[in-house]
C-alpha cells in the first residue's frame, strides 16, 4: 500500500466515522425529543385520573356526602396528601420536559422581591406547623424591584424552602437573608437540618438526585426540584450555589438581576 | 343580584367522573347544572339554555373549547355573547391560558391545582354572589 493509499483509507475511515457521529447524535436528539413528548402527553393524560382523586376525596373530607369519623377523615386526609404528592410529581414531569423541549414559557414582569418570599412563606404554612419550624427572614431596609416570572421564581422559593424545611428536624431554624450586591440581588436560605454528603454534592443539580442520608429517612420526592429550579434561575440571569456538610445544615445562594429584562 | 336557585350553568366536560362530582357539588350548592359531553353539545344547549356562566374544557371531543369560546363570543345574541366563561383544563402552559383569554375567557383554572371549592368561588366571583 503506497502513501496515497493509505491517506485515502484513512480519509476514508474518519468519514466513516463522522457520519457514525452524525446519525448517533441525530438519533440522540430524536430520541430525546420522543422522550419528552412522551411526557408531555402522558403527564396531560395522568392529570385527569389524579384531578378526580383530589375531587372526590376533597368533597368526602368536606363532608359533602355524609359526616366521616375521626378515623376516616385521617385516612382520607393521608390519601389526599399522597395524591397531592403524585401532582407535584407530573407537574414536575411536565416542566422538565418543557425545559428539555424548550418550550418552558416566561412571562416577565417588575416586582416587589419582598412579597414574593411572603407568598412562598404562606404557601407552605402547613408544614412549617407541622414541623413547628422557625422562619427568620432579615428583610433588607430597601426592598428592590426585580424583574422576573413571578410564578416561576415562586416555584424556585417553594422548591428552596420546601427541600430547607423537608430536611430539617423538629423546631429547625430556617433562615431567609437577603443582600444587594453589584446590581444583584442574592438570596440566602440556611437550615440547620440533615445536610448533604460531600461527595454527592456535585449531583445536585441532577434530574432524579437524592441525597444517600436522605433516602434513609425520608422516599418522597421527585429529585427533579434542584434541575428545575437552577433552570429558571439561569433563564433570569442569575446563579445558584449550595454549600453544606452533613449532620450540620445547608445554605442555598442564590442571584437575581435587579431592574433589568432578561 | 341573583338568586342561587335560578343561576343556570353549563357544564362542558367530557370526563364522565369528573363531570358527575362537578355537578354534585354545584347542586348541592343550589345552582341548576346542565351538562355538555362535547362541544358540539355545548352550543346546542347554550341557545336551549341561556346559562348565566359556563364552566368550559379545552380538549373536548368534535369542537374543541377554544372553538366554542370563539363561538359564543361572536354569537349573534347578545346575551349569550357575553356569558361568563370559565375555562377549566389539565393544559397549563402560557400559550394555552393566552389564547383563552385573547378568545375571551374571563378566567382560566388547571383542574389538577384546584378543588371544586375553589370552582365555587370564582363562580361567585364572577357572577358577584
Amino acid at each position: 500500500m503506497n502513501f496515497y493509499e493509505i491517506i485515502m483509507l484513512l480519509f476514508g475511515i474518519f468519514s466513516a466515522l463522522i457520519g457514525c457521529f452524525l446519525y448517533l447524535k441525530n438519533y440522540k436528539n430524536k430520541l430525546k425529543q420522543q422522550t419528552s413528548e412522551f411526557i408531555s402527553i402522558a403527564t396531560h393524560q395522568l392529570r385527569t385520573p389524579l384531578t378526580a382523586i383530589k375531587w372526590s376525596i376533597k368533597m368526602i373530607l368536606d363532608g359533602d356526602v355524609g359526616k366521616l369519623n375521626q378515623e376516616q377523615q385521617e385516612l382520607l386526609s393521608k390519601g389526599y396528601q399522597s395524591n397531592e404528592r403524585v401532582i407535584k410529581l407530573v407537574n414536575d414531569l411536565l416542566d422538565v420536559s418543557r425545559i428539555e423541549e424548550k418550550k418552558f414559557d416566561y412571562q416577565f414582569d417588575k416586582y416587589d422581591f419582598e412579597n414574593i418570599i411572603d407568598a412562598a412563606i404562606e404557601r407552605l404554612q402547613n408544614l412549617i406547623i407541622k414541623k413547628h419550624l422557625k422562619i427568620k427572614f432579615n428583610k433588607p431596609i430597601k426592598n428592590p424591584k426585580i424583574y422576573v416570572d413571578k410564578e416561576k421564581i415562586l416555584l424556585v422559593l417553594q422548591n428552596l424552602l420546601a427541600n430547607a424545611m423537608n430536611y430539617s428536624t423538629e423546631n429547625g431554624i430556617i433562615k431567609i437573608d437577603i443582600k444587594i450586591k453589584n446590581k444583584f440581588l442574592l438570596i440566602y436560605i440556611k437550615d440547620n437540618g440533615v445536610g448533604i454528603p460531600k461527595n454527592e454534592q456535585f449531583k445536585l443539580f441532577s434530574k432524579f438526585f437524592r441525597a444517600s442520608n436522605i433516602m434513609k429517612f425520608k422516599t418522597q420526592g421527585s429529585g427533579l426540584g434542584l434541575f428545575i429550579t437552577k433552570n429558571i434561575i439561569e433563564k433570569h440571569g442569575g446563579r445558584i450555589s449550595i454549600k453544606s456538610q452533613e449532620g450540620k445544615g445547608t445554605e442555598v445562594c442564590f442571584s437575581l438581576p435587579i431592574l433589568s429584562s432578561p | 343580584m341573583l338568586n342561587k336557585q335560578e343561576i343556570k350553568i353549563l357544564l362542558v366536560e367530557d370526563d364522565n367522573f369528573l363531570r358527575e362530582i362537578c355537578t354534585k357539588k354545584l347542586t348541592k350548592q343550589g345552582f341548576i347544572v346542565y351538562e355538555a359531553i362535547d362541544g358540539e353539545q355545548a352550543l346546542k344547549k347554550l341557545e336551549k339554555v341561556r346559562p348565566d356562566i359556563i364552566l368550559l374544557d379545552i380538549i373536548l371531543p368534535i369542537i374543541d373549547g377554544f372553538e366554542v369560546l370563539k363561538q359564543i363570543r361572536s354569537h349573534k345574541d347578545k346575551k349569550i355573547q357575553k356569558t361568563p366563561i370559565i375555562i377549566l383544563s389539565n393544559l397549563g402552559q402560557k400559550n394555552d391560558v393566552d389564547k383563552a383569554f385573547t378568545l375571551g375567557a374571563n378566567n382560566y383554572l388547571i383542574k389538577a391545582h384546584f378543588t371544586t371549592d375553589d370552582i365555587l368561588d370564582k363562580i361567585k366571583k364572577e357572577l358577584s354572589l
